[in-house]
């Protein structure tokens, strides 16, 4: 009987311990709203296929150079769907901030994507709350709002807004202290780089994500070496 | 007794030696493979897609005795293995062992994709450099399980011999994405069910004798021709294939892989143009944009010039990009900077860099000894 409450402490002890240690590698995506009419769901359907492809290329091309943290190759999109395979809508899981906090906190989840799709111009745009939770690092806000327009120009592999924040929440997720600081700042440097790369279509978000990801440099400067 | 005249026919052959070495001409003895498997994609349009953009690259190369090489450089074989068959997996590891099989040894790889997208059909584009053992490793270590291509020159490694120290760098990336192509809707219609592209009889056009099929043999390129029109042999069928527009938008496709294609065959000056086309493209990107700054400043250093400008330019949109600031300490070891520039830059920068860099090692030896 002793040895049997041992053992299943072990077993729990053994459960608990690669949990704990587990990465947030998961990006959450919720069905986005005003999606009612056919061109917009299609275009919210096309994002969605576009995020699934991205996230893992985006690790391949991290992985190739400099960064070399396991959690990386484990970045994917996670769709939060029902019994039926349904996207579930936000109010479902995450009515209210305090929701999507523990939503954030339970799940292990690196980032939790909430957002609407709205037609302007003849082209469809992707409007998106980057919830980061705890991986905000030193922006001021645990969201950012990010947009994206659904055109094929905007495919375009992996220089945009939504890769910018994976990069720089991926990048707080895996600091450790400042044992890391070549890798984290390869992945902010990455991130700099696409956040530059959007400044033609959308100048005041690209300025927005620059800002945030050289202070985010500028805070493992200042802490790791002291300046 | 040395005569007067042997001492004449000595002199004679050391200074033929000299001007043989010191020559301007290059000399690649090493084939460069690109691998071009078939697109991914509805109906036969990733197949005429990748066919019309296997002839683009093709086009950015020159060759001894061509037009254009008046100084007669030899760069060696380029060639594009083609195939007809996509591949069946894409992650980076599966495409290298394809890429490194014995009878490929591929140094370049594209890998693409045709796929519908909001209203367009668009083209992923992506290319894979497979690492492969420097037969001359700075440091003197070979890295355990990689591949040997039995290149005798790798014109890709920047490696600059000073002071007893081989300092050497990678290229700026080993694997990176080209900015999509939107296909115009015309292509789609007429490439995609069409099993080939037309083969024509004259540089003209003419009689269409056949179609291209799952071989094509390069023959002659005439890029400046309308339609780019291509000799090739295809099928047993010789003829002349013209080149569609894919997209209305210049791609950055063909003038960054075939800057690196020249780079890998040691053409410093038209490896200068394509990446020059690819920084003059308002498409090409920031990510792209640095590369390419590092690569054509590369090429002006190899070519015998000064490409500390374009370096410098890359870290002025990079500044915490790691490669980026390793390339700016080899431009300023190439230019003999003094060692304080060298070590104030390492300084600044000296958080980019992980403590067991191999490179910063070297480097910072090299700053103490000398």
């Amino acid at each position: 009987m002793r040895m049997s409450k041992v053992a299943l402490w072990v077993v729990l002890l053994l459960c608990a311990v690669p949990s704990l240690a587990e990465d947030r590698t998961e990006v959450h995506l919720f069905q986005y709203g005003r999606t009612s009419s056919d061109l917009l769901s299609i275009a919210f359907v096309d994002f969605r296929d576009m995020l699934e492809e991205k996230l893992p290329r985006l690790s391949a091309e991290m992985m190739q150079t400099e960064a070399t943290n396991p959690a990386l190759s484990q970045l994917r999109l996670k769709s939060v769907t029902d019994e039926n395979g349904v996207l579930l809508r936000p109010e479902a899981r995450i009515g209210s901030l305090d929701d999507k906090r523990r939503y954030w906190r339970q799940t292990g989840a690196l980032s939790v994507l909430t957002g609407h799709v709205k037609q302007q111009g003849g082209i469809p745009y992707v409007y998106t709350t980057f919830y980061w939770g705890d991986l905000r690092g030193p922006y001021p806000e645990e969201m950012v709002q990010l947009v994206l327009p659904v055109v094929g120009e905007s495919f375009d592999n992996t220089s945009d807004s939504h890769s910018v924040a994976v990069l720089y929440a991926m990048a707080q997720e895996i600091k450790q202290d400042c044992k890391n600081t070549a890798e984290i700042i390869f992945l902010l440097s990455e991130a700099q780089k696409r956040a530059r790369a959007i400044s033609g279509d959308l100048p005041e978000l690209s300025a927005e994500l620059e800002n945030m990801v050289i202070a985010a440099i500028k805070n493992i400067r200042s802490e790791c070496s002291g300046d | 007794m040395v005569t007067r005249r042997a001492i004449l026919r000595l002199f004679v052959v050391l200074w033929l030696l000299l001007w043989v070495t010191t020559g301007s001409a290059v000399q690649n003895p090493d084939q460069i493979t690109v691998f071009f498997p078939a697109f991914e994609g509805p109906g036969k349009l990733g197949l005429n897609v990748s066919t019309v953009l296997s002839l683009q690259l093709a086009q950015t190369t020159r060759r001894y005795p061509w037009p254009d090489n008046p100084d007669h450089h030899e760069f060696g074989e380029a060639i594009i293995r083609w195939s007809a068959e996509p591949l069946e997996k894409y992650s980076v590891s599966e495409i290298t062992e394809v890429a490194q099989k014995k009878n490929l040894l591929a140094q370049i790889v594209i890998v693409g994709k045709a796929r519908r997208y909001s209203k367009d059909i668009v083209v992923e584009l992506e290319v894979l450099l497979p690492r492969y053992r420097s037969p001359q490793p700075a440091g003197g270590t070979i890295t355990d399980g990689e591949k040997n291509d039995f290149r005798q020159k790798n014109f890709e490694t920047w490696l600059i011999d000073i002071g007893g120290e081989r300092i050497q760098v990678d290229l700026p990336k080993r694997y990176f994405s080209i900015s999509t192509i939107v296909l115009k809707p015309e292509i789609v219609d007429r490439y995609g069910a069409a099993s080939g592209l037309p083969i024509r009889e004259s540089i003209e056009g003419g009689r269409v004798l056949g179609e291209t099929g799952d071989q094509i043999r390069f023959i002659e390129f005439n890029k400046r021709l309308p339609g780019a029109p291509a000799k090739i042999r295809s099928g047993g069928v010789v003829g002349y294939v013209s080149l569609p527009e894919l997209s209305d938008e210049a791609s950055e496709f063909a003038d960054m892989v075939g800057g690196i294609l020249q780079v890998f065959r040691g053409d410093w000056q038209w490896a200068i143009n394509s990446f020059t086309n690819v920084l003059e493209n308002p498409k090409t990107r920031t990510p792209l944009k640095v590369d390419a700054l590092l690569y054509r400043g590369m090429a002006r250093f190899k070519k015998g010039g000064n490409g500390l400008s374009d370096i410098a330019s890359a870290v002025e949109l990079a500044p915490y990009d790691a490669t980026a600031i390793r390339y700016l300490v080899m431009a300023h070891l190439a230019n003999g900077e003094d060692k304080k520039t060298i070590a104030e830059i390492l300084e600044q920068k000296s958080l980019l860099f992980g403590g067991n860099d191999h490179w910063l090692k070297q480097v910072r030896r090299f700053l103490e000894v000398h």
